[in-house]
């Protein structure tokens, strides 16, 4: 196997694990969020959240290098935005951008808690299991749109 | 315990990969949307391109930084209310833009005075004057998108607000104290 296969081989094994421990992070966050064993423990669950920011601001950096990497390696088989290919790229991309913005809201809004002297915490968990639950579904859309992608089921 | 100050790099560290990663992407979209995805990236190198990536993600971080102490400085509440943080991404869009436009001037310094040796030393003022120039010129370009980005700053302050206004049911909302 030469150079250029080995590369890619590794640039799209990054991207996929990037993309699973985005995914698995953000359903733990969610799932903690809305457990009620962690009901009287809000610093807890909002130390997780926390955790879980840090780790995905990395992954999501070393995700887009790698996506805009793998982009570059396919070659021929990156084909223009009139095709059903370049449409299903098109939606993906944009999805991208939507994770973005509301990942940026969620740490915000963490900040805003955290700094907070007092919040309802029941209701606090709630946003923060909404906001995860949102997240993760989001990531596996863009996982499904991923995958369709790169097996040619566009 | 996550506390303010466990969220004081963390807010550095978010908002400059989002900055990074969500300009990365608009770019990837807009040549996508051109049809001129294929020959841009084919003029790449991998291991270029993912250094230039880190450059870009190392340099808006400081850029960052440099918008999180001026608020601080100025004693804005960046974060309080919508469309206030917009000085200070103007100011960390234009200082982005210099900082991107210095590491492409310096390679194109290395692979000019490489092969010229001492000879090189010549070309010196011309270099000093690009320099000027292509600062001021970054400087502007980094701050329009800068504006750009504290219009988006806006929405996402919308978004968590109108949460954290639902969640703190009352309590009157705090006002941030930014990094130092």
């Amino acid at each position: 196997m030469d150079t250029f296969y080995q590369t890619w081989f590794a640039v799209r094994y990054v991207h996929v694990a990037a993309a699973a421990l985005l995914i698995g992070g953000a359903f733990t966050t969610g799932a903690l969020s809305a457990s009620d064993a962690l009901a009287s423990d809000s610093a807890g669950v909002r130390g997780v959240a926390i955790l879980y920011e840090r780790i995905f601001w990395l992954m999501t950096g070393v995700s887009v290098a790698t996506g805009i990497s793998n982009l570059g390696l396919k070659g021929e088989g990156l084909l223009g935005p009139d095709t059903t290919w370049g449409t299903a790229l098109l939606f993906k991309l944009s999805a991208v951008l939507v994770l973005l913005i509301l990942s940026l809201a969620r740490v915000d809004f963490l900040a805003r808690c955290s700094a907070a002297d007092v919040v309802d915490p029941r209701r606090e968990r709630i946003a923060l299991a909404a906001l995860y639950g949102v997240t993760a579904l989001l990531l596996l859309g863009i996982l499904w749109g991923g995958l369709g992608l790169a097996h040619g089921r566009y | 315990m996550a506390g303010t100050d466990g969220m004081r790099g963390l807010r550095a560290w978010s908002l400059a990969t989002f900055r990074t990663t969500s300009f990365m992407t608009a770019a990837v979209l807009t040549l996508h949307l051109r049809g001129t995805l294929p020959a841009f990236l084919h003029r790449l190198d991998t291991s270029i391109g993912f250094a230039a990536f880190v450059a870009f993600w190392v340099a808006t971080w400081v850029a960052t930084r440099i918008g999180l102490h001026m608020a601080e400085r100025d004693a804005v509440a960046a974060y309080g209310a919508p469309g206030t943080a917009i000085p200070t991404t103007i100011v960390a869009g234009g200082w982005n833009g210099v900082f991107v436009f210095a590491m492409l001037a310096l390679t194109v310094v290395a692979a000019f005075a490489q092969p010229q040796g001492v000879r090189a030393l010549a070309a010196v003022p011309v270099f000093l004057f690009g320099a000027v120039i292509g600062s001021l010129l970054a400087f502007t370009i980094g701050g329009i998108a800068g504006f750009v980005y504290g219009l988006v700053d806006a929405l996402v302050i919308l978004i968590s607000t109108a949460l954290f206004r639902w969640v703190s049911a009352g309590v009157k909302e705090p006002v941030l104290r930014l990094e130092r």
